[in-house]
């Protein structure tokens, strides 16, 4: 990574706070800038107010289901990268989120953290 | 013999002859005349005419004219020889000769009369001169005329008369011939059938076709032959027929087997025919002359005593008599039927004619009947005892009295073959006990002794016996001895008898032998029959019911009973069956004769009861059906367990919705727990992680290591628990990527790199990076994290090598560790569910016996194939994947 590079934003979307810090810690330590959200309507917020690089999207939150957000945010924002985070590890919710809804990758909770910077690194282009 | 036809035609030819040659000189003659008439005629009127034309110019004294008219004449009758004219003095005035004037003439003085006719002869021939005179007599013509052209003429005439005569008389010769011939002919066929009929020959008729006296002749001389012939036919055959009548007679009475004889009233023989002699051994001069019972009536007192001899009766009564006697000759007895009757000859003398018919052998024959009528009876009896009954002392009882009674033996015995000790054992003993035990063994034939003499001690007895085999096609079921103490003659008709008695008894048996086995058959069918535990009826096409068992009867619960059922209609026994369609059912069977099943609920006898029934069709030899079976049975309990079980089933069925209902709640269940499981694990393992980054004291570090590394572990379990119950509701679904098999396992290599190095174990990859195959990226990685992670964990110390290759199109990797191995028996236990091959690894390993386990069902899934090897130190993992995942 290029220090002098402005650094890669990553929105990330949990109602999970411990959730948020952790990934906001490990995002940091690898460099990244972390925006952190709870829900999904200040996620779309977020998504209109920044330039973004990637966004990192638990798709089971209470207030909104996270697939309507990830269709809203494609809808917007075709561009952006969407990696899912989940502790939903079934293969139909995989299968799912890879294939008809296009997602850009899949994360599992619990996650290491270096498997979590590796996806991001690869999906923000940031080897 | 052809001097008739000879004469006749000699005769008849004279006569044509006769009058022929009358005819022709008659005819010549008057020829002649006619000639010289005419001759004569010519000249005076050529004398005339010439005188006339000539007298005028006379007169004138015109000669030329005169000699022109001469000329003319002479030129126009080449007859005319000559022709002068001369005045009246005779002068030649005019002439005309051809040959010159004839010499004759030339003295030829002037005849007076002018009409007359002279004759000259000259050297020409004879001439005939015509004279005619001139007007008023003032001159003569003088007309010579040559005779010569008309003897010419006559001759000619003659000569024709002649052939003609001669013709006439060839012809009429001719037919004379024939004439007489034909006249002849019937006379001589009449003559010839004459001297046939002298001859003796008078099958041929004389044939005349004329039908005059002559035919008439030949016709009585026929009629006289054919009367004649018919005669004599008839004396000749009625000649032959006395002959053969008489010969007939003779050989009659020499051929005719009775003896004949004709004896005069003094009782002496006085002819005989050969059957006598032969009857009586004697020869003809023998008897010639002696009396009649000296020779047949040996047992009469000679000649003088004739008063005794039995033709004395006849003689008195005139009637014929017939007597019967007994006669001895040389060769044995002769039994006689005597005829005698008187009779006359021709010459009125009475005599006795005496037929003797030898009726021994009728005698003999009669005798044999009589036999032979008992043999019948015999025979009869035993196949009327036969026909009775199945008995078989019974029969062999009778049998064996019949046998003696026939023979006059004194004792019979029966015997029976015994299967057991294949051999004869006594039956049945019939008479007085005379005979010592006929030996036999292997008997097949009737066999007869008939004079067996045996020494007891001192005494020498006789013995006869018969041993009669009892046959039913060749196999000897039976004997039957009979034995006397006496000898005894058996004819060949004996053993004939007792073969036939022995084959008839033979078949009894066998029949006693079949009925039996047919009797237990039904024994044994009605035992089914009635030992079954359904009922059964049998009918006919009409359903009257012929047979019934005893559990139809029970059935009934007692109501309805045997005997008044058989041979009644099954709608009069069951009443309620009309209401129902079991008769059209019955017709229905009858009709296709196909088995019919039902099952019916019946309210039978105030029970309700269930039954099922088959009613099964018996066809006939046509494929008729003849009978039906009907078989039901009561399943009434049955019915009731059905109920039963229908309860049990619905219990069940909704046991099994709940436990449905409760697998889907688990299934929730579960996928919720790991949910809630794990996002508070992920805040424990990231802060962890985390945490290790920090600047820690050796202790703190370690601590939290600890804390990560269990934290770690809990989340795989976590997420074994889960694929366990993927793997379980057979909901693994796979997703088919390209993976490249060394960059897989370079991460998962990666990410044991720790635990390798805090062991002291070194990872040795050797992978081809062109490996590979399509399949569940996420999948394969956890396989490949399970099987190293083991490998790490039950290996002290060593190294891990990882192989990968290409083999036969399924990419091949093998995991190898120099760990403990595992035990040759359970190297396929292994992949059990939460097997642990030590159970004390579980603490010193960890682990949840599920690794293995879903490492292999991942690996099926992909259609490949995961198994163990174990040699000196550690083991090897196989896995064996195919180049795309069958889904």
């Amino acid at each position: 990574m290029n220090i002098n590079n402005r650094p890669k934003k990553v929105l990330v979307v949990d109602d999970e706070p411990d959730t948020l810090e952790l990934v906001k810690l490990v995002l940091e330590s690898a460099g990244f800038e972390a925006i952190l959200v709870n829900n999904g309507i200040e996620a779309l917020a977020k998504i209109d107010a920044e330039k973004l690089d990637l966004v990192l999207l638990d798709i089971m939150m209470p207030d909104m289901d996270g697939w309507d957000v990830f269709r809203k945010i494609k809808e917007r924002k075709p561009t952006i990268p969407i990696a899912i985070l989940t502790a939903k590890a079934q293969n139909i919710d995989k299968l799912l989120g890879l294939h008809v809804l296009k997602a850009d990758d899949y994360i599992t909770k619990p996650f290491g953290k270096n498997e979590l910077i590796g996806k991001v690194r690869k999906l923000t282009g940031s080897s | 013999m052809s001097s008739l036809r000879f004469r006749i035609i000699v005769s008849m030819l004279t006569i044509i002859f006769l009058i022929v040659s009358g005819s022709y000189f008659v005819i010549q003659d008057i020829e002649t005349g006619i000639i010289q008439g005419e001759f004569r005629n010519v000249g005076f009127l050529l004398a005339n005419n010439l005188a006339s034309e000539i007298s005028n110019n006379i007169l004138l004294d015109d000669l030329v004219e005169v000699r022109k008219s001469v000329d003319n004449t002479k030129n126009n009758y080449p007859e005319i020889e000559y022709v002068f004219v001369t005045d009246i003095e005779g002068n030649v005035i005019v002439h005309s000769f051809d040959k010159g004037f004839p010499k004759a003439l030339m003295n030829y003085t002037k005849p007076e009369d002018v009409k007359k006719e002279e004759i000259i002869s000259t050297e020409q021939g004879v001439i005939h001169e015509f004279d005619a005179s001139l007007f008023k007599n003032i001159g003569y013509v003088h007309i010579g005329l040559s005779e010569n052209r008309v003897r010419a003429q006559i001759l000619d005439a003659s000569r024709k008369l002649l052939y003609l005569a001669i013709c006439s008389i060839i012809l009429g010769g001719v037919f004379v011939y024939f004439i007489g011939k034909r006249l002849t002919e019937p006379v001589l066929r009449v003559t010839e059938g004459a001297k046939r009929i002298n001859k003796g020959i008078l099958d041929q008729k004389i044939e005349v076709s004329s039908r005059d006296e002559m035919s008439e002749l030949a016709n009585t001389f026929n009629d006289m032959a054919s009367s004649l012939d018919q005669k004599i036919n008839e004396l000749v055959s009625s000649k032959e027929k006395t002959e053969e009548a008489e010969k007939y007679l003779e050989t009659l009475f020499d051929s005719i087997e009775d003896g004949i004889i004709v004896v005069n009233i003094n009782h002496e023989i006085i002819k005989m025919n050969r059957s006598f002699l032969k009857m009586t051994e004697s020869e003809e001069k023998d008897v010639l002359g002696r009396t009649c019972h000296e020779i047949i009536f040996r047992d009469l007192p000679p000649k003088d005593q004739k008063e005794k001899c039995p033709l004395n009766s006849l003689l008195q009564s005139k009637t014929p008599i017939r007597f019967v006697r007994e006669i001895e000759s040389d060769y044995g007895k002769k039994i006689l039927e005597i005829n005698a009757s008187l009779f006359q000859d021709k010459k009125g003398v009475q005599n006795i004619i005496m037929v003797l018919r030898d009726v021994t052998g009728h005698k003999f024959i009669e005798d044999q009947i009589i036999l032979r009528n008992r043999e019948l009876a015999a025979l009869n009896e035993i196949s009327n005892i036969i026909r009775e009954t199945f008995d078989l002392d019974k029969i062999l009882s009778r049998s064996l009295v019949a046998i003696q009674e026939l023979t006059g033996m004194e004792s019979a015995d029966a015997y029976l073959f015994d299967e057991k000790t294949q051999g004869f054992l006594p039956r049945i003993h019939h008479g007085t006990e005379v005979c010592d035990k006929i030996e036999f063994n292997k008997i097949n034939d009737v066999l007869i002794v008939e004079d067996l003499k045996k020494n007891d001690k001192s005494n020498e007895i006789s013995m006869s016996f018969a041993i009669i085999p009892l046959k039913s096609k060749d196999k000897v079921l039976g004997v039957i001895t009979i034995c006397s103490r006496k000898s005894h003659i058996f004819s060949i008709r004996d053993k004939e008898l007792f073969s036939a008695i022995g084959n008839q008894i033979g078949v009894a048996l066998e029949n006693i032998t079949f009925y039996e086995n047919i009797k237990y058959l039904k024994d044994f069918n009605d035992d089914i029959l009635n030992n079954i535990n359904v009922a059964i009826h049998v009918v006919d096409t009409d359903l009257k019911i012929l047979t019934v068992n005893n559990e139809l009867i029970k059935l009934a619960r007692g109501s309805i009973r045997k005997e008044k059922i058989i041979n009644n209609n099954l709608l009069n026994v069951y009443p309620f069956l009309k209401e129902t369609n079991v008769e059209l059912e019955y017709k229905n069977v009858i009709k296709t004769g196909e088995i019919f099943f039902s099952e019916e609920k019946t309210q039978y006898y105030g029970d309700t009861i269930y039954t099922s029934t088959s009613k099964i069709p018996i066809k006939d030899k046509n494929g008729n059906v003849e009978k039906i079976i009907t078989v039901i049975e009561d399943i009434s309990e049955r019915k009731k367990l059905e109920e039963e079980l229908k309860d049990s089933y619905q219990e069940l069925k909704l046991t099994y919705s709940k436990l449905q209902e409760l697998y889907t709640i688990k299934d929730n269940f579960l996928s919720n727990i790991s949910h809630e499981l794990r996002t508070p694990l992920t805040s424990v393992i990231g802060y962890t992680e985390l945490m290790l980054d920090e600047k820690l004291t050796e202790k703190q570090k370690h601590m939290t290591e600890v804390i990560f590394r269990n934290s770690k572990r809990l989340s795989r379990l976590i997420k074994s628990l889960l694929d366990s119950h993927i793997i379980e509701s057979k909901n693994l679904h796979l997703s088919g990527e390209k993976i490249v098999i060394n960059e897989i396992i370079a991460a998962v290599v990666e990410d044991m790199k720790n635990m390798a190095v805090n062991k002291n174990l070194t990872i040795k990859v050797d992978i081809p990076d062109t490996l590979v195959i399509e399949g569940d990226i996420e999948r394969l990685t956890q396989v490949f994290s399970n099987l190293v992670e083991n490998a790490i964990k039950f290996t002290i110390t060593g190294e891990i090598n990882i192989r990968g290759e290409m083999d036969n199109q399924k990419a091949h990797i093998q995991i190898s560790d120099t760990g403990i191995g595992i035990p040759e028996d359970r190297l396929e236990k292994i992949f059990d569910r939460f097997y642990q091959v030590d159970s004390s690894n579980v603490r010193k390993y960890g682990g949840t016996g599920l690794g293995l386990w879903i490492s292999k069902n991942i690996i099926e899934a992909h259609g490949g194939k995961i198994w163990a090897e174990t040699k000196n130190s550690g083991s090897t993992f196989h896995i064996l994947l195919p180049k795309s995942v069958k889904t």
